[in-house]
Order: C-alpha cells, then sequence, then structure tokens
C-alpha cells in the first residue's frame, strides 16, 4: 500500500511540475523591453564621522567612524528571476556599498580613545530588476505576474567579524548621550518638527498596497529580500581598569 | 577649496529664544555641526566629475552606463543632535526652500487641507476630513447638478459689488 502511495504522489509531484514548466514556457524568451543601462556611481567617501555628544560644549564624544566608503553600480545580464525558467537572463543593476575598516569608539575626558569595536568591513550589494515600461504598476501590471517573475530588491549585506568591548563608563557615556538625543527638549519649539506632508497619492499607494496583500496572500512573492552574513561577533566586557572580565561569542558555525 | 565648516550658534541645549533675549547682550558660542577638512596637502576636500552622453555612438561612452558620476569626499565630520537636526531640517525643507521655489508656498497646502486631502492637525493629532472619502463622488455629482439647474433655470441678474462698472476708464 505504501509503495502505491509512494508512486501516486511522485506522479502526482511530477504532473505538478510538469505543469509549472508548461505555464513557464509561455514566458521563454519574452521581450521584457528593459533599459539596458545604469547611472555609473563611483563614489568614495573617506572616514566620514558621525558623533554624539552627551552636552556638546563637553570634549568627550561618542565617533562612529564610517571608515572607506566605495559606491559603485553597475549593470548586467542575470539569470535567476524567472522562476521557472533558470536560464531566462534579465537585465539587473548591482549597486554596491563597500565600507572598510569602520569603527565605532569614545573619546574620553582625557583625550584617549576607548575603542569600542574592533576595525570590522561591511559589503552591501543592492541588485534591482532593471527599469521596463511593463512593470509600471509594479506588482499589479496586468502584463506580468509576480509569481513567475521575481521584481523584488536584493540586498546582501556581509560582515566581517564584530569584536565589541564595553566597559561601565562607556555604557554610561552611551546613556547620557541618549539622554541628550532622545529625551531632551529645549521647550522653544511648541507643535511637532514637520518631516513629511503626506498626500493623497500616499494613501492611494497605501491601499494598492493592501490589494497586492491580499492578491498574492500566502504566495512566495517578495518585495524585498534581505539577507545578512555575520560570520561571528563577540561582546567582552572590561573593568575600568581594562582587565579582562567575560565575552559572549556568537558564531555562525 | 582647503575647508567647509558650518557652526552653529543657538547655544543649544540651552538654546537662546530669540523673542525674549537681546541680541546685543546675548552671547553666542561658536559650535563646529559639520566640518568637511582636507588632511592632505595639495588635495582638494571635495571632487565632483559627472559625465552625461549626449549620443550612444559617443565614443567616450562606456558600455552598460547612460551617464557616470565620480564623487571624492574628504574626512566629513558631522556632530548630531537629535533636536537641533530636527530642527534645521524642519527650518530649510519646510520653510526656506518652499518660499524660494514657490512664490505662493501655502497655496498648494491650503488648497489640499480644503479638500481634506491631508489631516488637519491639532494639538498634535492628525484629524482627516470623514467627508474626504467620498468627496470626489460628491463633487462630481454636485457639478452635475448644478448643471442641470443651471440649464432650467435663468439666473437673476443682480449687481455685483465687486466688478467696477465697464464704463469706468
Amino acid at each position: 500500500m505504501r509503495l502505491l502511495e509512494d508512486k501516486q504522489r511522485k506522479e502526482e509531484e511530477q504532473n505538478r511540475q510538469e505543469q509549472i514548466k508548461q505555464k513557464a514556457l509561455k514566458w521563454l524568451g519574452f521581450d521584457l523591453k528593459q533599459s539596458t543601462t545604469c547611472t555609473g556611481l563611483d563614489i568614495t567617501l573617506e572616514n566620514p564621522l558621525i558623533i554624539f555628544k552627551d552636552r556638546p560644549h563637553l570634549p568627550s564624544e561618542l565617533q562612529f567612524d564610517l571608515g572607506i566608503i566605495h559606491i559603485t553600480s553597475h549593470t548586467e545580464m542575470r539569470t535567476g528571476r524567472w522562476l521557472n525558467l533558470p536560464d531566462q537572463l534579465a537585465y539587473e543593476t548591482t549597486m554596491e556599498i563597500d565600507c572598510k575598516q569602520m569603527g565605532i569608539r569614545i573619546l574620553e575626558e582625557s583625550g584617549q580613545l576607548f575603542h569600542m569595536t574592533s576595525p570590522y568591513d561591511l559589503n552591501i550589494k543592492f541588485d534591482k530588476l532593471n527599469y521596463t515600461p511593463l512593470l509600471s504598476q509594479s506588482f499589479l501590471s496586468p502584463q506580468i505576474d509576480p509569481r513567475e517573475l521575481d521584481i523584488g530588491y536584493k540586498i546582501l549585506m556581509k560582515y566581517t567579524p564584530v569584536k565589541m568591548f564595553f566597559k561601565q563608563s562607556a555604557y554610561r557615556y552611551m546613556l547620557r548621550c541618549m539622554d541628550l538625543n532622545l529625551n531632551y527638549s529645549d521647550g522653544l519649539h511648541n507643535s511637532q518638527y514637520m518631516f513629511y506632508v503626506w498626500t493623497k497619492e500616499d494613501a492611494d499607494n497605501l491601499y494598492k498596497e493592501e490589494d497586492v496583500v491580499n492578491k498574492f496572500k500566502g504566495q512566495e512573492v517578495y518585495k524585498m529580500k534581505v539577507q545578512q552574513n555575520f560570520p561571528s561577533m563577540s561582546v567582552t566586557t572590561l573593568h575600568e581598569d581594562g582587565s579582562f572580565m567575560a565575552e559572549l561569542v556568537l558564531c555562525n558555525c | 577649496m582647503q575647508s567647509f565648516l558650518i557652526f552653529d550658534h543657538t547655544n543649544y541645549p540651552k538654546t537662546l529664544n530669540p523673542a525674549s533675549i537681546s541680541h546685543q547682550e546675548a552671547t553666542y558660542p561658536s559650535r563646529e555641526i559639520l566640518g568637511v577638512r582636507n588632511k592632505l596637502k595639495g588635495k582638494p576636500v571635495m571632487e565632483l566629475e559627472c559625465i552625461m552622453y549626449w549620443e550612444d555612438t559617443c565614443p567616450l561612452k562606456k558600455e552598460g552606463f547612460d551617464k557616470n558620476i565620480k564623487v571624492v569626499l574628504r574626512s566629513l565630520r558631522l556632530l548630531h543632535m537629535q533636536e537641533y537636526m530636527f530642527r534645521l531640517n524642519d527650518y530649510f525643507f519646510y520653510q526656506l526652500m518652499p518660499p524660494l521655489s514657490d512664490s505662493n508656498p501655502f497655496k498648494w497646502l491650503n488648497e489640499r487641507l480644503d479638500k481634506g486631502e491631508i489631516p488637519k492637525i491639532v494639538d498634535g493629532v492628525a484629524h482627516f476630513d470623514e467627508k474626504h472619502e467620498h468627496s470626489e463622488n460628491v463633487t462630481s455629482r454636485e457639478e452635475e447638478e448644478k448643471k442641470e439647474n443651471a440649464k432650467h433655470i435663468q439666473p437673476q441678474s443682480e449687481p455685483s459689488l465687486l466688478k467696477p462698472p465697464s464704463n469706468i476708464g
């Protein structure tokens, strides 16, 4: 009986795969009318520093060193976008953000630097399908089925091993920075700060998004795929004199 | 350009209130909030190169690119203070730029508020106009009704106080 059931299941699966292939064949050689070019970026930012302070007039500061950032972009034909046609090509633009030697440190009142992280690198790859007029309505475009063509963004973030160090004074300093930047208000601004004017177009887009969610509910349709790759991460706590206290290691083995 | 610096004179977090403090008596501390400095001699702070190709047959054009942008920025240093940045953003993008780019910056906003396309904010709470949901249908129906009425009813001629008589001037 079991053998019969297994055989039936296999046949059903084969039939399903055949049906999928038959459906996919209509997209074989389909012209997406994509743009074949992109804007070539070559941007270099050398060690931008974002600084947080507990009080602006005091010398100590929390420094976020973004390292040497290099942003490039290029476009090429790739496979993998047509879900049931593995060899079918489509134009993709990749923007690559490469950050080298990033780090977080605290400049103490004495003028000494306390490095909260060892230098680490971050590489971000952002892939998107090139522009095509056939996808002007995104997921609701009548001519393209997003269940056949993956039109979402793909983001891949790769870190080198990150080592973090904490001591009590550093933690206290971070809390003081949060106090100025999150809790404090100088009381001069009575109304709220304006960031964005909510328009009818935004509301329409919101309703459209609801339609998309309802239409593709429970199916594998993605707007964005984010993948993060951490080889390992450790948090070390130190005494005030810099001696070792404890270490937590997260390893992607 | 060897350096580009922006200073804060508002004495944040003890911000000087321009409405209550005499500007002659007040002392303005000078605090750098954004700085781009050149650490390498002989090199500029910022390099910008933008190439746009007029035709596809341009011999300089690289395959796969419609334009090329090259930017190099050295040694940027930004002091982030939350409320201060909110204030700058609010002032620059919503109070300074609209009057420069539009002769009547509030016209567009007021029109949309009247139509109910954006919420009215009262005491920090957004109030949506309930009529807005059917506003398009209502307006179109009202317009149709008005047109139909105008066909049947002849408007009475009343002297307008706003319009000057045509024989003057």
